[in-house]
């Protein structure tokens, strides 16, 4: 089997002396050589057809302004050959293209040349073999200075060459011939006649570009012909990691979701919350009315005291007025002053009475719980006279002010008041005793218990007299502890009860003490 | 007329066939590859490279390859 060109001369030439009866299979040898000289009978061939001048039409499609090409080709037999038949190829283009070549060119002149092309140049290589000097190099050793140097791009008709810094074009695949021959030579070592064995030439493959070398050049994939196959593209970062990328925009999407469903979902909270606060404090203020509702006989009683004194004053003092003495002016002065107090005392019982019965939004403030205690203690006062009830105040000296709204707290005050006078209404006059306290848990918090000398809760009664309509009394509505405990928890307290031992029962709850005392509001 | 190195080379490739005709099975299947680029040559190297793996593939026994160079 000869190989190339040479091979398929020198075998013709030698064959009678050297194996005569021998089957012969040329291979990778032109099309022209066979039709010169056409096979014997005992011959066969895998022919190709060196298109060469569809290789410059190929480079110059792809890069039109080409004006320069550089032949690389060697010095040795084979190159002056070939740049024989590559000149009368390429006649065609002589009017528009100038061809160099290399062929009397040592290696470091054709790199030399190859790094100072003027522009619009390109390179077209050939096997190479020897140069002028008769330097024997490897095609990789010549591609990689080439490819190293040039500052034009590189053509090449083999695709060997393809991947060494060639960029493209309508090539002889080397893969494909050496396939076919070993079809035929396979053929021809199983019996067949190499007569027999006739296979049509070869013809360069469908274009290829390697895309590195696109990118280096900057030849946009528009100019390459139709069906131009791209090879060695580097991937994309969507290639490479679009599972990735696809996972972490799919978890921003689920986060993104997760996010704006806990965000919907805490303003339906806050509105819920709001809602929630607003009507809370609607029902405190009605339960407050009420409350106060239940004091409107001892309330009367309350404001005829102070009344009563004033008009009583105000006959003696014009008795007094009537006598007309010295004396006696004296004496009206010291009546006017008790129909002042008394008027006074009138004034306070009904400032207690609407500052409770205001429905207005609060804010949370720092104020003196023992002072809020009194005022609601002073405003049961007739009602524990009336109930015959003692009802005893103790608290530590200078308590620090907590923090809350102060009538809201007093409302719980007045609740658990109430309910003590209630659970003690038919006990002995001596049981009938009511003591508030007020003492500091900790540095945190206050309790404020409210201890009675009733018969204290039953089992029942301790299991459920926090729910929301529950009550023992005939005429309750069973809402003011519930609505108590809401208030204190709310205010970040606690609010529990507790028999005790001897008898009757304690409410006490907690509140946070105010982190700054001097915001302490007395109102 | 041959050159003495030609010479010498082709009589080497004829003795190595010889050789292994005579060595090895007398089935054994000869091909001598007469080639006009010594090794270097990309497009040789590849098409004898990927030629004696094709020939290996389709063969149904064992085939004996030798490489010369001549013609250059």
């Amino acid at each position: 089997m000869t190989v190339a060109g040479p091979a398929a001369v020198f075998a013709r030439k030698h064959r009678r002396e050297l194996f005569p009866g021998t089957p012969l299979l040329f291979t990778a040898v032109d099309e022209r050589y066979l039709r010169d000289a056409p096979l014997g009978d005992n011959e066969s061939a895998v022919s190709v057809i060196n298109d060469f001048p569809q290789l410059i039409d190929g480079a110059l499609q792809v890069l039109p302004e080409t004006r320069q090409v550089f032949m690389v080709i060697g010095s040795g037999a084979i190159g002056q050959f070939w740049r024989r038949e590559l000149e009368r190829d390429l006649k065609r283009f002589s009017d528009h293209v100038t061809f160099i070549w290399s062929s009397e060119l040592s290696l470091q002149d054709i790199l030399r040349r190859v790094a100072s092309l003027p522009s619009h140049s390109a390179i077209v290589y050939f096997t190479f073999g020897t140069d002028a000097q008769g330097g024997a190099y490897a095609d990789t050793q010549i591609l990689d200075d080439l490819h190293a140097r040039a500052n034009a791009p590189m053509f090449g008709g083999h695709s060997s060459f393809f991947g060494h810094g060639i960029v493209g074009g309508s090539m002889m695949s080397i893969d494909e011939l050496a396939r076919n021959t070993a079809d035929v030579a396979s053929r021809i070592l199983n019996g067949e006649s190499p007569a027999s064995v006739r296979v049509p030439p070869q013809l360069p493959s469908q274009p290829r570009f390697d895309w590195r070398e696109l990118q280096h050049w900057g030849i946009p994939e528009s100019q390459l012909p139709a069906g131009a196959e791209i090879i060695y593209r580097s991937p994309s970062v969507w290639e490479t990691y679009h599972w990735y990328i696809a996972a972490i925009i799919a978890a921003l999407i689920l986060q993104a979701a997760l996010i704006m469903a806990l965000v919907l979902q805490r303003n339906r909270q806050r509105r819920a919350d709001s809602e929630l606060q607003r009507t809370r404090g609607e029902l405190a203020h009605v339960t407050r009315i009420s409350a106060l509702g239940e004091l409107s006989a001892s309330l009367a009683h309350e404001l005829k005291q102070p009344l009563t004194a004033m008009t009583s004053n105000a006959q003696a003092g014009r008795r007094f007025m009537a006598k007309g003495g010295p004396d006696d002016i004296e004496e009206v002065r010291e009546i006017l002053g008790d129909i002042v107090q008394a008027g006074l005392h009138a004034n306070a019982v009904i400032d207690r009475v609407r500052s409770m019965v205001k429905n207005e939004q609060r804010g949370a403030v720092s104020f003196d719980i023992t002072n809020a205690i009194r005022d609601v203690v002073l405003l049961l006062h007739s009602d524990a006279v009336m109930r015959k009830i003692s009802v005893s105040l103790q608290a530590e000296p200078e308590m620090p002010a907590v923090q809350g709204d102060r009538v809201q707290l007093q409302q719980v005050v007045l609740n658990l008041l109430l309910n003590a006078f209630d659970a003690m209404k038919d006990s002995d006059r001596s049981d009938r005793t009511v003591l508030l306290d007020i003492a500091r848990v900790d540095e945190h918090m206050l309790k404020v218990s409210v201890t009675d000398g009733g018969p204290g809760l039953s089992a029942e009664s301790a299991e459920r007299v926090f729910d929301a309509f529950y009550t023992t009394k005939s005429n309750g509505l069973g809402m003011g502890l519930s609505i108590s405990r809401s208030i204190i928890e709310a205010h970040g307290g606690r609010l529990w009860a507790e028999n005790n031992l001897r008898r009757g029962a304690t409410f006490s709850f907690t509140i946070p003490i105010a982190m700054r005392a001097e915001s302490i509001t007395n109102r | 007329m041959m050159s003495s190195r030609l010479a010498g080379a082709l009589l080497g490739g004829l003795l190595a066939i010889g050789a292994a005709s005579s060595d090895a099975q007398p089935s054994v299947k000869q091909v001598l590859v007469l080639q006009s680029l010594d090794r270097g040559n990309l497009i040789l190297d590849q098409f004898t490279g990927d030629f004696r793996i094709a020939l290996d593939q389709r063969a149904e026994e064992p085939v004996n390859v030798v490489q010369v160079v001549v013609g250059r």
